[in-house]
Order: C-alpha cells, then structure tokens, then sequence
C-alpha cells in the first residue's frame, strides 16, 4: 500500500496546465460521483448474500413467512441459533479450528525451508525450475482429482474419517501453493542484509531467524491466514473423508444442514453466519498482502 | 522447455550471498551429480524433500493410480481402454462436459469483465479507501463454496429469498429459480460470477499497480485520448495477469461442486451436473470410481491445457520484458 500512497501523492504534485484545470475542476464531481456510485452498488452485491444470511437466521417464522420478504427483521429471534447449538455445531467448530490450524502450521513448517532453498541457496537451477515449475502447474490441479485416488488408499489403510487423516491431506494439498507464494515474497526481500551477516560472521540459520524471518513476517502471516482460510473452506475432500461427527468440519455440516422441509432455512443461516465470520476478518486482514503477494511474481519485476 | 527459463535470476542471486567464496559456477556436469558436489546442495535438497514427498503424495500418486483405475475395471480385472470408449458414449457425461464448458464460456468473460472494470474504478484516483474497498470486493473469494451455494439457495428462493423482490416490484410473475434448467443454469452462473469475479478483480488490480504511472503523462503530453491510452497501453501492461486470471478463473469455475451440492443437486434431472459433479456422483455415491477416473482424465487434460497457457504465458512474458 505504500507503493500507492507514494503514487496517489506523486500524481496530485504534477500541476496541470490552467486549461486542463478548469476542464477537470469542472468534470471532477461527476465522475468521481459516478465512479463512487458504482462501486457502492459493486460492495452492495458483494456484500447483500452476507447480509441477507445472516437476517434470515434471526427472523421470526412470521418474518420468514412474509411476502415480499423484509429487508429488516422486525421482530428479532434467537431460536435459530439455540437450535444450531443444540445441533452440536460447536464440535463441527472445533473439528473446523484443529484441522484447519494444525494443517497451515505443518504446512508452513515444511514450505518454508523449501522455499528458502529455491531461492537463497545455490541449487543447480535446472533442478529449482522443474521443482518450482512442478509447483506451480500442481497448484492448478483440481482436489477432485486427487479425492478418488486418495479415498482408496485411505480405505485400504483404514483412515477414513479420521482428523489426522484431514489434517495430513490439507498439509499438502496446500504445500504446492504454499512453496509458490513463499518463492515469491522471499524474492522480494533483497539480499544484502542477510549477506552482510553472514560476512560478520553469523551462522545461515542464525541470518535466518535474526534477520531474513522478521523482515517476511508480515507475509508469512498472511500466507498463514490464507492457508486457513483454505483449510478452513475446504470442502471436497472432506466430502470423501467425513463420515461422523468426529470428524465432520464445518462445510459438510452446513450441507447437512440444508433444510429439507421449509422451516429450517433459519437453522442454516445461522451455521452459514459462523462459516463466514472468519472470513470477513480475514479479508480486511489480507487485502494488503493479496494485491502484492499473489502476483504470483509476475509484479515483482524479475 | 519454457520451465528452465524459469528462475534464471534465481542461481545469480544464490551464488553472491550463500557462497560468497565460489562466486563462478562450476562446470557444467550432470544435473544429479551437481546437486550432490556440494555441502550447501545437500541442505538445500534436504530442505526441499518433504515439499517433493508431500507433493509426490498427493499430486503425482493419485494421478499415476487414475490410469491403473482406469485401465480396470470396479472388480479390479484388466479391462485396457474399455473405460474411456464406454465414457464417449455416456450421454450423462457428455451432459456434464458441455455443461462445464458452457459455463467456462458464460463465467469467464463475465468475470473479466466485471473484475476488469472494478479494478480499473478502484484504481482510479477518485475512489478514495482504496484499502476498504479492496477488503470488501474480495470477501466471495474467500467464502467457501457450500457457504456461497447456501447463500444463494436462500437469495434464489420463491417467498425468502432477495431475488424475486426487484421482479415483483415492476410487476412480474416470481421465478422458482432453481427448478427449470434454463433459469438454473443462470442462476448457477450468476452465484458463480458473485464468488470467481473477486479474483480476476484482485489479479488486475495487482496488475494495473504495476503499471508505470509516467506514460499517462507522456501520453497525456502526446494529446492521446483516455481510451487510446487504455487501450494501448494498460491492456498491453496487464496482458500476463490477464492471461492468469482468465486461466484461473477457468479452473475455478470448471471445478465447482460446492454451489451445485448446495442449491440443485444436480437437478432439476442431471441439467445442473458439471464435470465435478458427475465424478463425485460416479464415484461416491454409485460406486464406480474406476469408471469415474475416465473422467477425471478429461478434466486432468482440460487442466493440463489451461496449465501450459498459463506457463508460457507467464514466463514468455516476463523474459520479453
């Protein structure tokens, strides 16, 4: 974002000419207006789906009822979510929160050191480009190709519906993808620092930890969200490897929840609005980190 | 072999700070020995290792296992290409191939084109908050695909739902969405606009930042008009994100099986089955995984395609630069 305020300035600084002034002064408002305009109505259907979910799952019966349906709940109701926690959502919660976080840690753990590799040591590059290039054509790969293939050997190994099972599968369905956003932000760290402390001296791992780690720790951090966010999502492989409620995470609960008879749709709204929530934090935590980490190096001017 | 050309920069960068002793690179030998001659190379191997383990796990495995499941049959016994000859005859997955593709073909340009504009609005000197914007443009990308198909199974229904409201107020009949094929294939197409456009937005805005401001002012200078200017010189800068985000938008949209397990099934019939649909239902819930592997082929292959475009597209690119 730096890069952009930098820019914003840099563009109000260049004076234009007294002719081109007056014709901007004068279509200045309108423009901006209608360019506002737009992009309120862009956030309003981004966001009216968010919104609409998360009334329906505090409208009354009388409420939901109502033709045409009401924009504002009049008469505010909680029974939809005793009812989602008398359903035992908190476990699918659970189930949600130790997959997802003990999957993004391994995955960081193991996609790191990798990508670290890939770019700070002096690997023949024939074999960091096809490893690299192997990553990035596999993190295109649809889960569902995997999903056959790895539900039978999970079945011949007795695995099924386990959370271990969950957590390895995420682990490295995300490492390819991990190792490729990693390759990029490393990039993007200069190298002279680290260089300088390992001429005074200092150990690989030492100007690794003092310096390389906290200088990529924004992104490190972002990359650790998406992964759970991922995980967090995550939802075809789960439909292969979720058979009971030990292991069912959220989205396979939300499917089940999935009314069939009319009555329930509050039920649903309401595992929907605790699905989205980290989302929502998660957007405005990683706006920053997206519009410069998945450029997939194609920004970084290399 | 575009990959090679890849991480040229990459050795150069290596050499200067992990070696500052050997700053020439050996000579050429084999890539195999040269990986192992030096103390550095083994730890860098080894840091890589379990990356390569995980991705042989779960990438290269499953792949090698679809063709022995594909050249068998359910009971395990040899069956060669009987398989595949029996898939090009299956109407239900033809249904299902044409439906993805038709979907590509609606989903893509739509979300190009939705993501281009708000790229370039957002972009634009008057929308101030550039950050908030961005924060809430990209939330459908990180809802999950049950959720998103949930929330407009809601917005989608006859009495609860948001959609039929604007209809009513100018006097149309409402329309049960989700229940004839046509008006379901909108309707998927629009909840798949809503979640996949956030990309192609994030990706050209990425995009657009790298372009040089300067040449708008010497373009300005030159008396080049808004458009020309868009025209001849953002598109031009923009092209590898473009070229990225409509392979991946693409993959996005082909792979779907969340939106339509949350609002059609599959139904009304098999109109709504899309290729992820029809594996999962082949595999899952009739059965046949082997048959089902035939398919995941075809999709590997759909993949594949958009995979290389994407590569040389992105590395041809940025060498020409």
């Amino acid at each position: 974002m730096a890069q952009s305020e930098a820019r914003e300035t840099a563009t109000t600084e260049t004076v234009p000419l007294p002719v081109e002034m007056a014709v901007q002064e004068r279509r200045f408002n309108l423009r901006k207006l209608l360019v506002v305009i737009v992009l309120y109505l862009a956030a309003f259907w981004t966001l009216v789906p968010m919104y609409w979910v998360a009334i329906s799952s505090i409208k009354s019966l009388r409420d939901l009822a109502h033709i045409p349906p009401r924009f504002f709940p009049t008469d505010p109701r909680l029974d939809a979510w005793v009812t989602i926690f008398e359903r035992r959502i908190l476990e699918n919660v659970y189930n949600s929160l130790v997959v997802a976080t003990l999957a993004t840690i391994i995955c960081l753990v193991i996609s790191v050191p990798a990508a670290y590799a890939a770019t700070r040591m002096r690997l023949p590059f024939k074999f960091v480009a096809i490893v690299v290039g192997l990553m990035g054509l596999v993190a295109l790969l649809p889960p569902i190709a995997s999903a056959i293939p790895l539900f039978l050997l999970g079945s011949d190994l007795g695995i099924i519906d386990e959370k271990y099972t969950l957590i390895i599968l995420y682990t490295v369905l995300n490492t390819a993808f991990a190792v490729w956003v990693l390759r990029g932000t490393f990039m993007d760290v200069p190298m002279d620092v680290e260089e300088a402390a390992l001429m005074d001296g200092d150990t690989r791992f030492g100007a690794v930890r003092r310096i390389l780690l906290p200088l990529i720790f924004p992104s490190l951090f972002s990359i650790a969200i998406l992964l759970f966010i991922f995980n967090w999502n995550e939802y075809i492989i789960a439909l292969y490897f979720v058979n009971s409620m030990k292991t069912m995470t959220l989205p396979i609960a939300i499917q089940a929840q999935i009314p069939q008879h009319e009555l329930d749709w509050g039920v649903v709204s309401a595992a929907g609005t605790i699905a989205v929530f980290p989302v929502l934090v998660a957007a405005f935590t990683l706006q920053r980190f997206l519009v410069r980490g998945l450029t997939f190096g194609v920004a970084s001017g290399q | 072999m575009t990959v090679q050309q890849t991480v040229s920069p990459l050795p150069g960068q290596g050499a200067t700070s992990a070696n500052s002793v050997t700053t020439q690179p050996p000579p050429p030998q084999g890539m195999w020995s040269e990986l192992f001659s030096f103390r550095d190379n083994r730890l860098g191997v080894l840091l890589i290792v379990p990356s390569l383990l995980a991705l042989i796990l779960v990438q290269f495995y499953p792949i090698v296992y679809n063709f022995w499941l594909i050249l068998t049959s359910e009971k395990g016994e040899w069956i060669g290409l009987a398989n595949l000859s029996r898939l090009t005859r299956d109407t239900i997955f033809h249904g299902a191939l044409i439906f993805s593709l038709k979907m590509g073909i609606v989903v893509v340009p739509m979300c190009l084109l939705v993501g281009l504009g708000l790229a370039l609005l957002v972009h634009s000197d008057y929308a101030g908050r550039k950050a908030i914007w961005i924060s809430i443009l990209i939330i459908p990308l990180m809802v999950s695909e049950i959720v998103a198909g949930m929330m407009w199974k809601i917005m989608y229904h006859p009495t609860l739902g948001l959609v039929n409201v604007p209809l009513a107020a100018v006097g149309l009949e409402p329309i049960i969405w989700l229940v004839k094929a046509d008006t379901a294939f909108i309707a998927l197409c629009v909840v798949e606009i809503w979640r996949i456009s956030p990309l192609a937005f994030l990706l050209l805005y990425a995009g657009l930042n790298q372009v040089p401001r300067d040449i708008y002012e010497a373009a300005a200078v030159d008396g080049a008009t808004r458009w020309r200017a868009f025209w001849d010189m953002t598109l031009p800068y923009i092209r590898p994100m473009f070229a990225i985000a409509t392979i991946l938008v693409f993959v996005w949209s082909t792979r779907t099986i969340g939106t339509i397990a949350a609002t059609t099934q599959g139904g009304p019939g098999r109109a709504t089955w899309n290729l992820s649909w029809y594996i999962y239902g082949m595999s899952f819930q009739r059965l046949k995984p082997h048959y089902a592997s035939a398919a995941v082929l075809v999709m590997l292959l759909m993949t594949y395609i958009a995979g290389t475009i994407f590569v040389r597209y992105l590395w041809v690119e940025r060498r020409s630069r």
